[in-house]
């Protein structure tokens, strides 16, 4: 047809940018593996981006024994959990009531929370922990979980905001006459119209929140049992000397879990993606 | 209505389902309110160290905590220190070790220290959640001072005899501005050390430089045999500062010091001389092109691995170096403008102690406890960096012999020791933290070679400005 | 109709935990914050109120300077960066010809899923001065090699350039996911006009996605104006401060110089410009096109 005509020399140039780029993004994961085995003379010096050789496994081993790597393992699955499960939800009922229903001051409420995406933790850092105090959570998984609800909050209802936008009126119309009320007619087929966003979002959250450093070292710093995976690197960096190699030990095995179930997961976002379309078609 | 909202909030929440677990409080620090050292404790102290003026304060320590004796409780106290490498490890494993026999309800729940500018410990000050012990510096002491929560510790000082243990020359180390003791101090004096790699210095037939001159000849010849002259380390702003006080101290002997406590400005003529020396010796070519993104890391690799000659650091670096080098390594008397002033120079080193070391939080549940304690640590500290990590310059006199003898060049500065009469600070003994501040950024943009010697001057004469803001 | 999307009680409902969460853990510590910069306070004792003088030296420190012209590289260079890569991959993967696409996706998206700080350990094992660029150049036997990240103008270009790479992959997936919610017949009527691809994309994916765009620029933006680890980890602010940005000087004033009220100056100023560009850009982007029509019908119907 048409289009098989203009699969030119340019085309297949801008197939070759496109796999080229694809190997720039994916060179970190086999650059960290390769440095995770290696020790710091090889990482500064003889070896900084070769195949490690030889292999220095004690990295792993120092990382393994110098911290409880399952418990902090789980200590930041359950926060990052906490974190998504709370932020989608509050997130998504948020947007649709200021994107789609009439009321006065949306805009204003809209654009109130959105400042949420401005403020430096390092900034509410200290305000933020006293009312964690206020309120008794400290030396619970809950002092983390809703600072970094609170951070990551903004972000995804202006998300939802943009694809709550795009959904033509008339499906809550025909819900309407339909006699469904406005909560059947959110949770059954406004919801999962923007399950495409959704996914990006839980992504995105749980990576925020198994990432996160400053807020944990603070908070749960002291308690040994809710330490999270990102303190892990302290054990590593000294006041003048770091193990490189440790910490990128460390690295690889507080990321990797995260980058198998987003390869894994991806699968999920494709099908989830296509049963949104379903519904709509 | 906010009462509802927050039930609102909480009654969705719970609802997402994800979390079960979530709630249970995790057990937090174990805060045994009730229990102290015990008698036994505190006797086995006085053995384990053996000392006089222990077996004061043992009593002193049995009179204080009697009712505390009968439970045998763990007095769990949390304290805030470095543990990384082996010049933190160890001295901090011994001293654990040796916790255990002399204080053996007495447990410690380590929380590694950040390396952030003090971000976690000031906020955990702020939200009052200070370990019971904590590593301060001269900064921290300060800020604390002020807000009350660093506890004088003159009387524990006094009564477990660490004043008689402190060497005379390390007493301005425990003291504070306002003549309390908030920290005992382990560090002792220490000096920056121009280290030098003999081998790569007789390879291409140079001497050690004496004069500015000598030195630029020896970059020219090390350049051209693409060895880096000097790995410098100054994406941390310290070591670039210490790099222009090895400077300043050859034309005026305060040295950064001295512009700390405002004794003298940087419009001086010795200052003003420095910062051009420095700006020279940039544009031949003395540091590497990126010095200022180089970690300490990558500048040790490349002097250790013979691809730099020289290597600007403290005295602690010496078994390092040792262990790296072997023979190969030699530190250096600061080169100077000319022969004369080398020679006058060789008693002014750069470097000293700073007033910094374990301090306790007078809020701790166990206060007194946690002084003692403190104060146990810190001579265990001195105690292990002596014999494990071969480093005689600690605060205190620990009696204690190293497990193998002291390197040629910790020798060859004990000697010197004796002969030397100044020293200035490092930048963690800087009183002046907008000082402080400054002159780490204002080197740092010397060492880049993108800012002049001119622009130097005049932004430091900004900021020592602002000193008194 | 109007009824039906007013119900009060569901609007109540939906916006509580949200706005509750926000206004506990942000909103409050905003405030605080807010009032603290008119103080001189170290973050431990009682603050002595100040009036003014923060902001008057805060304007007057050249740091500030260098601060806002450093965020304004930063927000231009990410925004160009991401929204342009991000928009030819969406594209590009969404075409069901295209072959490995959904190798493709995972790909582009993985640097996102990275913390920042192995990210900016590669990068800057890259753009050391013996590092992976500057052999590439010697190689080639250009002379072109340079000092990337310690050069006082240069070096944010540098550090851009990181930011913009790693969080590509973030705004590729919202096109892609934003693509995926626009129905597939309108791109089959656009075929059987005889639009090329390009020319479909152009007319349908890019209008229909505004509101996406919107959201993307908006990040990019406030992204750049309020940068912060990606200076901390590579180049320390250095040399002498000429990577610095705002929220850097808030940094290092409340931690390293414990003046938390200067600090704190700056983070306002920082959360000013970030409302001002967010405001803006919701001006420019007002809703003309379809919004309008929207409520126009809306308010026919319920007529």
């Amino acid at each position: 047809m048409l289009e098989e005509k203009k699969r030119s020399f340019w085309h297949y140039v801008f197939v070759a940018f496109c796999w080229i780029y694809a190997a720039f993004s994916l060179y970190p994961l086999i650059w960290m593996l390769f440095y995770s085995f290696k020790n710091n003379q090889e990482i500064f010096v003889t070896n900084p981006f070769g195949f490690p050789w030889p292999l220095h496994f004690e990295n792993y081993v120092t990382a393994w024994t110098k911290y409880d790597v399952p418990l902090y393992f789980m200590n930041s699955l359950i926060v990052s959990i906490g974190t998504v499960a709370i932020t989608i939800v509050s997130a998504l009922l948020f947007s649709y009531a200021t994107s789609r229903m009439v009321w006065k001051l949306k805009t204003f409420t809209r654009l109130f929370v959105g400042l949420g995406m401005f403020i430096p933790v390092q900034a509410i850092m200290i305000p933020v922990v006293k009312i964690v105090q206020q309120f008794n959570m400290m030396g619970t998984r809950w002092s983390l979980i809703f600072p970094y609800v609170a951070i990551n909050l903004a972000f995804a209802c202006m998300v939802y905001y943009g694809f709550f936008k795009g959904i033509p009126i008339e499906l809550e119309e025909a819900a309407c006459m339909d006699g469904a009320n406005i909560f059947q007619t959110f949770f059954l087929i406004i919801e999962p119209l923007v399950r495409p966003a959704t996914v990006t979002l839980v992504i995105y959250i749980f990576l925020n929140a198994w990432n996160e450093f400053i807020l944990a070292n603070v908070v749960v710093g002291s308690i040994a049992e809710l330490k999270t995976l990102p303190l892990g690197v302290l054990f590593f960096q000294g006041e003048f000397t770091t193990d490189w190699g440790g910490m990128g030990a460390t690295m690889v095995i507080a990321s990797f879990p995260a980058i198998i179930v987003y390869t894994l997961f991806s699968e999920q976002v494709e099908n989830a993606m296509t049963i949104g379309g379903a519904v709509k078609g | 209505m906010k009462k509802k909202l927050i039930s609102t909030m909480m009654s969705l929440t719970m609802a997402a389902g994800l979390l079960a677990g979530c709630g249970n409080s995790a057990a937090t620090t174990t805060e045994t309110a009730d229990s102290t050292a015990s008698t036994e404790a505190s006797e086995e102290t006085a053995e384990a160290t053996a000392e006089e003026s222990t077996e004061e304060a043992a009593e002193e320590t049995t009179e204080e905590t009697t009712e505390a004796a009968e439970s045998g409780d763990k007095v769990t106290l949390s304290i805030y220190t470095q543990y990384a490498d082996d010049d933190t490890k160890v001295p901090y494993d011994y001293a654990v070790e040796q916790l255990a026999e002399a204080y053996p309800n007495v447990e410690l729940n380590l929380i590694v220290q950040a390396q952030d500018d003090g971000q976690t410990l000031k906020t955990l000050a702020a939200t009052g959640q200070l370990p019971d012990i904590y590593q301060a510096s001269t900064d921290l002491i300060n800020t604390f001072r002020e807000s009350n929560q660093i506890m004088v510790l003159n009387d524990v000082a006094q009564s477990t005899g660490f004043l008689d243990k402190l060497y005379d020359a390390n007493k301005d180390l425990a003291y504070a501005e306002d003549g309390n003791i908030y920290a005992f101090p382990f560090s002792g004096q220490e000096y920056v050390l121009w280290y030098y790699n003999k081998q790569l210095f007789e390879e291409n037939g140079l001497e050690v430089p004496k004069t500015y001159d000598d030195l630029k000849n020896c970059i020219d010849t090390f350049t051209a045999a693409g060895i880096t002259p000097l790995a410098l380390f100054g994406q941390e702003g310290w070591n670039t500062a210490a790099a222009y006080d090895v400077i300043a101290t050859r034309y005026a002997e305060g040295g950064i010091k001295a512009l700390d406590d405002q004794s003298a400005t940087i419009t001086d003529q010795g200052y003003v001389d420095a910062a051009k020396t420095m700006e020279e010796l940039v544009a031949a070519g003395l540091y590497q092109k990126d010095a200022t993104t180089t970690n300490y890391d990558q500048a040790s690799e490349m002097f250790l691995s013979g691809n730099a000659a020289m290597f600007i650091n403290g005295q602690w670096y010496i078994e390092d170096a040792t262990k790296g080098l072997g023979d190969n390594v030699d530190w250096m008397f600061y080169p100077a403008a000319d022969e004369a002033s080398y020679e006058a120079g060789k008693s002014a080193f750069s470097g000293g102690g700073s007033a910094s070391g374990f301090a306790v939080n007078p809020d701790s549940q166990n206060p007194e406890l946690a002084a003692e304690v403190a104060e146990f640590i810190t001579e265990k500290y001195c105690e292990a960096k002596v014999m494990y990590r071969h480093n005689p310059l600690v605060a205190i006199d620990t009696g204690k012999e190293p497990d193998s003898e002291y390197p040629a060049m910790m020798k060859k500065l004990s000697d010197t020791l004796p002969s030397i009469t100044s020293t200035t600070k490092f930048t963690w003994g800087l009183t002046n933290s907008t000082f402080n501040d400054g002159i780490q950024s204002e080197t740092q943009g010397l060492v880049s070679g993108q800012f002049s010697a001119d622009e130097f001057i005049e932004d430091m004469t900004d900021i020592m400005a602002d000193m008194n803001d | 109709m109007k009824k039906y999307m007013g119900n009060k009680l569901a609007i109540l409902l939906f916006i509580a935990p949200a706005l509750a969460i926000f206004i506990l853990f942000d909103f409050i510590p905003i405030v605080q914050v807010f009032g603290y910069s008119f103080t001189d306070w170290n973050g431990l004792t009682m603050p002595t109120f100040t009036g003014l003088k923060n902001y008057i030296k805060l304007f007057g420190d050249k740091v500030f300077v260098t601060s806002n012209r450093n965020q304004l590289i930063f927000a231009i260079i990410i925004t160009v960066y991401q929204m342009l890569f991000a928009t030819v991959f969406a594209i590009t993967i969404s075409d069901k010809k295209m072959k490995g696409r959904k190798f493709l996706r995972v790909a582009y998206f993985i640097p996102v899923i990275l913390s920042v700080t192995v990210v900016c350990q590669l990068w800057g094992s890259i753009f050391n001065g013996n590092g992976l660029l500057n052999k590439l150049f010697e190689a080639a036997g250009s002379d072109y090699s340079q000092n990337w990240l310690g050069d006082r103008y240069k070096a944010i270009y540098v550090i851009s350039f990181v930011n913009a790479w790693q969080w590509m992959g973030y705004q590729f997936a919202l096109i892609v996911a934003g693509i995926k919610s626009i129905p597939s017949d309108y791109y089959e009527a656009a075929k059987i006009d005889g639009c090329s691809n390009v020319r479909a994309h152009r007319k349908i994916t890019i209008p229909l996605l505004a509101e996406t765009y919107k959201f993307c620029l908006i990040i990019s933006v406030t992204g750049g104006i309020k940068a912060f680890t990606e200076m901390n980890i590579l180049t320390g602010g250095g040399p002498n401060k000429s990577t610095y940005t705002l929220t850097y000087m808030m940094y290092n004033a409340a931690f390293k110089k414990s003046d938390y009220g200067y600090g704190l100056a700056a983070a306002t100023v920082m959360v000013l410009e970030c409302m001002m560009v967010m405001l803006l850009i919701n001006f420019i982007f007002r809703d003309k096109d379809q919004g309008k029509e929207e409520e126009k019908s809306r308010r026919k119907r319920n007529a």
